[in-house]
Order: structure tokens, then C-alpha cells, then sequence
């Protein structure tokens, strides 16, 4: 005997209805109780028709549960909605040789009426059996009709139950403890399918044009994870073109038809829904089948489950990607953490216990983590640097940087070594108030910075040693000390001596350099009278003017202005410029000095001479290191370069500033400005 | 109590050279100059300078631990020692002061002005010293 036309889709709608093999309710255990008094059987049943099998969902009169499908009177039943009314077996010739008529219990009598799915298919039957031969009059055909509506009824709130108890279902899967989160995608799909009666359910990945199947379920493993498509080529092409759920029940039948998806699998029912994660379109949630889904199609509930589902997935995908982001994140931290170079440590804020610690750390204090952990901070601080670190602790508000300040740990082996810190005092989740500190090991700085202080002062004890003996021995012979020399010879002497006194100059120029670049140029400023400084710095190069034939000549306007400076470094900066106005000056030349207030309250100190001046291009780098006007030009700058760019980083350091302009009538002008202050300032 | 007599330590000849002709030939003073902190005691003691130019890097016994020597013996405490040494970091100038000298001149120095130079210093010392 042949299934119904509609057999797929019948079946889907069965399973739709979630009965087959759940326990037995009363819901339904009253019709059949109703119908064996109503029609005085012994035997009815709500029987649903399966694959191979009818299953009882009730059963009045037997205690069996299923029987084979092959050759029953509800295999007949359901090829029409007109009731089938068998009231003597033997004498028809349909079910004359079916078991249940020929053998135990020998049943005569058979009046079925179909039930139908959500979706108007036949599923099953209300059926009542006998195993004497009855007749069944009109009246009671109408009665069983009657019945099976009220069934009908019963089936459609199972349908809406069903609905139900997938959401439950969903709850319940999501808080499954899967180390897995796409299965526990996989599982929502698989219910989606069996929901829905497709065989086909797929959560795609769409970026462009591409379609990456993320999770899927599929008979016989017709996809894999991970497959990936043109878009075009599925039939969410057209999904991603509505703003919400798409069903087609029969594709061959709709405008669809020609779509590529369908030419290339044939694929007749699809509903799909889009999914949204963080905020952003993502993908599809789709279910398809190769068979068509009428004559009921897609009913609302299933539209809506499929919504309610899309919703779920993505909520799923939304959490999975937060906790991916989240544990890569806390992987990347872990990865910072352990690769840092510089240690890092957790303390506890009260207890100053040592909470975490990075392999840094443990390098520098030769600690093994395990003892280490067990250690609090004032274990390996000097009692000293511990109350201070207490003191520094107790000023800072919680989520406040702090440092950098160095302090001095003891090692495992009761070392001591300085450390720099920076640090944050956070509090955690549990209120736990914690320190995050970052502990740099300066060890290997300090002892840096002792050897460059210590070749800083072997170079210059070396090389001025030997300049002391050469510039001193030709300064006497210059000098005629030692008995006059021929013009000749002392002409070659006094170059010899200008060259060694710029030999000089250049060592002070790169120690001073030195210092100034590594922050080691100590200031000790003071409140001095500055026209007393400059008298004291003209004195000072006088002796070198002289030999030049040079006249130095101040013109000290203010009476007394106090300024902040140091003495020595004031006088290095007069020094540079009036040794330089002096040297370009020429034979008989003057230097002006004048010291006067400008409008500012700044003091300006200004060394003048009538030189060549500065070529307008080299002004603006005249103060640079290393700066030397283009050696073509007359007034090119003897000595380092780095004299006037050591006067401004002076200048500066104390307060102050420095700069250059055209004399007019020729010549260069070099000031220095510093803030005039009172007597008392300190 | 004027400036006459002069002991310079000095390790270097050409330096010990410039010093002699720079503070007896230019400046008139009388000078005995020593070539080794080991011998500075001695010649000390010997000469009875007014005042002692003390060079910090020499082998042997070093500047300071020379100046430690002289503070060290009751006769030779009071005289005022001046370091004259190319290592003027201002770090270093402040160790040799805390160490008892009364002053510093840096190498290289101008041996035409080096004479004033220490009568400056000697001057400020005594000056200082009264008050």
C-alpha cells in the first residue's frame, strides 16, 4: 500500500507536534476513556502515524504502545479526511490478511477519524477497535468526527506547548557547562531542525561576499564546519535583502526558482533569519529541505520560533565573542606579564602580601614563586625604605598612579639593590584593594653610571694632564720667562699656545656637554648682584683681552639687580661671550658690556663687539650643538660648536635665556636674560 | 704673615717643570717640590712650606690620602693645602674640600697667573682663617 503524497511533509509536521514518545497525559488519555464508554469498544486510540510504526500517544483497552505500520487500518485512515469505517475486517478485502485481524487480537471492527499537525497535515488518527464485527451508524460517525476535533484542539496546544519546551530547552542548553561554545550552538540548531521537521540547519558567517558555514547539522555530513560558499550561491542572497525572517515552502514553485542555490541542490523549503552580534550584522541562522512544505508551509509559529532562535544564536555568538575577546585579552596581558622585562608584582593594599608576580621579578630577587607568594613586601624591604614605602602608600587614593620613586629590596641571598617604581593602587572585584607595581632593577643603571662618571673623570685627568704641561711650558715661552725668543719662534709659539688653549676649551666643552646631556650639570643657584657678577667676569678676562689688544668696556646701567643664578656657571656664560667678542674684535677693538632691566622683568646682560657679525642663514642655528657657520664665510666660529649651545642650556637650567642680534653698524650682540628677583628670594 | 714658601707634590715632571718656573721665576716664591705623596711628609717637615700644592693622582699615595698624611702629623696639620688636580667634577671639588683642602685649581692652569692665583687663595685663607 502506497504513503501519502505528502508523506515528508507530514512527518514534519508530526514531529513538529514533539508527542512521539513522551509520556502518556490525561489531556489525551480522557478522549480515549470517553470513547471506549461513548461507542462501547474496548479499544481507542490516539494513534500517530510514524515512519515505519504507529505510536500510541494514548491507548484505552491495550496496553501496547506501537505497532507496525505495514498494512494498519490508520495507514488508511490518513490518505483522506473522511472517516474510514471498517465494521467487518474479514469482509474486506484491505485488511482481510493485515496480523492484528488474522491473528491475536483478531480485530473485526475499525472507525478512524485523521488528526492533523499545526500545519493541516494528517498525522494520526482517534480510532476505535473491536474484535466482533459492528455496524456504525451515521450518528456515530458524526460523534467521532466530534471527537477527533476536540483532539484536533489538543494537538494545536501541543504544537504551541512544543513551541514552548524548545525555549525551555534553549535555557537549559545554554546553561550547559560546554567547554565548547559552537556546540552548544550546534545543539539550538539541531533543535531548530527537529522543530521544524528540516533536516538542514546551518549558522553562517557572511563578510562580503563570502559565506563560511560556522555550525551546521546536516544528514550524512553533507557540510562540514567551516565550508564556505559565495554568498550568491545560497539562498541567503536573498534572506540579507528582507528586513526580517524569510520562508519559501516550495522553491520550484516561486520566483526563486532560477536562483543559483536551487539550481545547484535543489534544495524546495528554506526559512532563515539574520543574526546581529555586537550591535553588527553577522550572519544567517537558515533551515532548508530538499522536499517542498505544503500544502501548510511555514506557519507563523515556525516563523516566530525561528526569530526567537536567531535571537538565541546570536546572543550565544555575542558571549562566545566577548569571552574570546575577553580571553585574549587576559592572554595578551598574561603574555606582557610574563615577557616584561621589568618585574611586575600584585600586592595586597593592607597586608602588603606578595599576591602575583612575573619571571622578572623573580630574576631580580632570586626568589622562587612559590616562597615568594608566601612573602609580604616588608619581608624583602629594608626597614628603613619599608616605613617610607608605607608613608608614600598610605597618601595614595585608590585608583592613583604613583612613582617614580626608587626604593632598595633584599635579595633571596640578603642583597641589597635599588629599584625604580611605578605603580597603581586598584581595587578588584570583591573589594579587594590591591598594589600593581612595576619594579625596575636599577642595579645595572647605577653601575652604568658610575663607569661613565668614573671615564668622564679618567678622560679628563688624562687629557688635560699632558695639556696642563704643553700649554703651561708654551704660555712661559710666549711669556719670555725663559729668555726672549726670536720674533720668528715666537710667533710659532703663540700658535702652538692658541692651539693648546683651544684644546682645552674643547675637553671643557665636551665634559660640560657631557654632563648637560645626562642631567648631571649641577646648579647651585644663589641670589647674587648681577652687575657685581659681570665686573667679577671682566676681571676674570681681562688678562686675555689684553693680549689681544682688546678693551672691555661695561656700561652697567642698573644699580643693583639680584638675580637667581650660580656664580660659576653665570661666569662661563660671560666668559664664552666675551672671550669670543674679544677674539673677533681684532686689534684694538672694543667689547661693549652693557647690563640693563628690560620692560619684562628680566635682567639683560649683552656682550657687543664690531666683528663680521653672523651670516643671516647661520642665525637661527647659532645656539645649536655642534653648530659651525659654513667655514667659507669670515666669521666662522672657532673651537667645538658647542660653547654658546652650552651658554643657553645654562642659561636655561638657571631660569634664564639667551640670544643673539646684528649690531647696528656691524658687529654681533650676545645677550643673557635672567628674572630680576628680591634680595630675600631664595 | 706673608706668602713665601711653596710645596708642590706633583708626580708629573713637565708639570713639576711648569709649577717651579710659573711660582718662582714669575711669582718669586720659594719652591720645593716633591714628586710622590710618600715622600710629602718628609719634605714637609723638611721645608715648612707656607703653603702645599697637592696634585690627587699620583701613584703610591694619592692626593687625599697624602692631605690625610699631612692633617695627620701635629706639625704639619696647619699648614693649608690647596688641590691642583684636572678631576674638578663638582662632585670631586666638594670631596677635596670636605677632605681639608682649602681650595682647588683645575689643570690646566695659566702659569702666567697661577702666582696671583694661589696669593688670591692664601689671602682668602688667612682672611678667613682670622675671622
Amino acid at each position: 500500500m502506497g504513503r501519502p503524497d505528502d508523506e515528508h511533509q507530514r512527518l514534519q509536521s508530526l514531529y513538529a507536534t514533539g508527542l512521539l514518545n513522551t509520556p502518556s497525559e490525561a489531556r489525551f488519555d480522557r478522549y480515549t476513556r470517553i470513547a471506549t464508554r461513548l461507542f462501547d469498544v474496548p479499544v481507542a486510540l490516539i494513534s500517530l502515524v510514524d515512519t515505519d510504526r504507529l505510536w500510541f500517544k494514548s491507548a484505552a483497552g491495550t496496553t501496547r504502545t506501537e505497532m507496525s505500520r505495514r498494512g494498519s487500518f490508520c495507514t488508511h485512515a490518513i490518505l483522506a479526511d473522511a472517516p474510514l469505517v471498517v465494521e467487518n475486517a474479514l469482509e474486506d478485502d484491505r485488511f482481510c490478511d493485515n496480523p492484528q485481524v488474522r491473528q491475536a487480537p483478531g480485530y473485526r471492527f475499525y472507525a478512524g477519524v485523521p488528526l492533523h499537525g499545526e500545519s493541516g497535515h494528517r498525522i494520526g488518527t482517534l480510532c476505535l477497535l473491536d474484535d466482533r464485527p459492528r455496524d456504525f451508524a451515521e450518528e456515530n460517525r458524526q460523534q467521532l468526527i466530534e471527537l477527533a476535533g476536540c483532539v484536533d484542539d489538543e494537538l494545536k496546544r501541543s504544537a504551541a506547548s512544543h513551541f514552548e519546551s524548545v525555549m525551555e530547552r534553549l535555557v537549559l542548553i545554554q546553561t550547559q557547562n560546554l567547554d565548547d561554545p559552537g556546540e552548544r550552538i550546534r545543539q539550538g540548531v539541531r533543535l531548530g531542525c527537529e522543530y521544524l521537521g528540516l533536516p538542514i540547519g546551518i549558522v553562517s558567517r557572511i563578510d562580503g561576499d563570502s559565506y563560511t558555514v560556522l555550525t551546521q547539522v546536516s544528514p550524512e555530513d553533507a557540510l562540514v564546519d567551516g565550508q564556505t560558499f559565495s554568498l550568491g550561491q545560497t539562498y541567503c542572497s536573498i534572506l540579507l535583502r528582507q528586513p526580517d525572517v524569510l520562508s519559501i515552502e516550495h522553491m520550484g514553485e516561486s520566483e526563486y526558482a532560477g536562483h543559483p542555490c536551487y539550481q545547484a541542490f535543489g534544495l524546495e523549503s528554506y526559512i532563515g533569519a539574520p543574526l546581529t552580534v555586537q550591535g553588527a550584522p553577522y550572519g544567517t541562522l537558515n533551515f532548508s529541505s530538499p522536499y517542498p512544505r505544503v500544502p501548510g508551509g511555514f506557519s507563523d509559529m515556525d516563523r516566530n520560533l525561528i526569530r526567537r532562535l536567531a535571537s538565541w544564536v546570536s546572543a550565544m555568538l555575542d558571549h562566545w565573542q566577548a569571552r574570546e575577546s575577553s580571553l585574549a585579552g587576559e592572554r595578551r596581558f598574561q603574555h606582557f606579564f610574563d615577557m616584561s622585562p621589568i618585574g611586575l608584582i600584585r600586592n595586597d593594599y593592607q597586608t602588603g602580601r606578595f599576591l602575583d608576580v612575573n619571571e622578572a621579578f623573580l630574576r631580580q630577587t632570586g626568589y622562587d614563586r612559590q616562597t615568594l607568594l608566601s612573602l609580604c613586601n616588608e619581608d624583602i624591604t629594608p626597614e628603613e625604605t619599608y616605613r617610607e614605602d608605607q608613608r608614600r602608600l598610605a597618601t595614595i587614593p585608590g585608583d592613583t598612579q604613583f612613582g617614580p620613586y626608587e626604593k632598595t629590596f633584599i635579595r633571596a641571598n640578603g642583597d641589597h639593590y635599588p629599584a625604580m617604581m611605578h605603580g597603581v593602587v586598584m581595587r578588584e572585584a570583591g573589594d579587594r584593594e590591591v598594589v600593581w607595581s612595576m619594579v625596575e632593577d636599577m642595579t645595572e643603571r647605577h653601575r652604568l653610571a658610575r663607569m661613565q662618571r668614573q671615564f668622564v673623570s679618567t678622560v679628563s685627568h688624562e687629557l688635560r694632564t699632558p695639556l696642563t704641561s704643553l700649554n703651561g711650558i708654551l704660555r712661559l715661552l710666549g711669556a719670555g720667562v725663559t729668555g726672549a725668543l726670536p720674533d720668528r719662534a715666537t710667533d710659532l709659539v703663540q700658535r702652538a699656545e692658541r692651539n693648546g688653549e683651544r684644546l682645552a676649551a674643547l675637553i671643557d666643552d665636551l665634559l660640560d656637554m657631557e654632563r648637560l646631556v645626562a642631567g648631571r650639570m649641577s646648579i647651585h643657584p644663589e641670589v647674587v648682584d648681577v652687575g657685581r657678577l659681570v665686573r667679577e667676569a671682566i676681571d676674570g678676562n681681562r688678562p686675555y683681552a689684553d693680549r689681544l689688544n682688546v678693551t672691555l668696556a661695561p656700561r652697567i646701567e642698573v644699580d643693583t639687580a639680584w638675580v637667581r643664578v650660580d656664580r660659576r656657571r653665570f661666569d662661563q656664560i660671560l666668559t664664552n661671550y666675551l672671550s669670543n667678542a674679544a677674539k673677533f674684535s681684532g686689534d684694538s677693538g672694543v667689547v661693549d658690556i652693557d647690563v640693563c632691566r628690560s620692560a619684562d622683568g628680566l635682567v639683560r646682560i649683552a656682550v657687543a663687539d664690531r666683528g663680521e657679525g653672523v651670516p643671516a642663514a647661520f642665525r637661527p642655528r647659532l645656539f645649536e650643538a655642534f653648530a659651525q657657520s659654513d667655514s667659507s664665510t669670515k666669521r666662522s666660529l672657532p673651537g667645538t660648536g658647542l660653547g654658546l649651545s652650552i651658554c643657553r642650556e645654562l642659561a636655561t637650567l638657571m631660569g634664564g635665556d639667551v640670544g643673539y642680534e646684528p649690531r647696528d653698524g656691524g658687529g654681533s650682540v650676545f645677550y643673557a636674560r635672567f628674572p630680576e628677583v628680591g634680595l630675600n628670594d631664595s | 704673615m706673608n706668602l713665601e714658601r711653596i710645596l708642590c707634590i706633583e708626580d708629573e715632571v713637565d708639570i713639576r717643570t711648569v709649577v717651579d718656573l710659573a711660582l718662582s721665576t714669575v711669582g718669586a716664591f720659594t719652591v720645593r717640590l716633591c714628586d710622590s705623596g710618600d715622600g710629602a711628609v718628609d719634605a714637609a717637615r723638611d721645608f715648612r712650606p707656607d703653603l702645599i700644592l697637592l696634585d690627587v693622582m699620583m701613584p703610591g699615595m694619592d692626593g687625599p690620602q697624602t692631605l690625610a698624611a699631612l692633617k695627620g702629623d701635629p706639625e704639619l696639620s696647619g699648614i693649608p693645602v690647596v688641590f691642583m688636580t684636572a678631576k674638578v667634577q663638582p662632585y670631586e671639588v666638594e670631596e677635596y674640600l670636605q677632605q681639608g683642602a682649602i681650595d682647588v685649581i683645575a689643570k690646566p692652569f695659566d702659569p702666567m697667573t697661577l702666582a696671583d692665583r694661589v696669593s688670591t687663595i692664601w689671602a682668602r685663607w688667612r682672611r678667613e682663617g682670622v675671622e
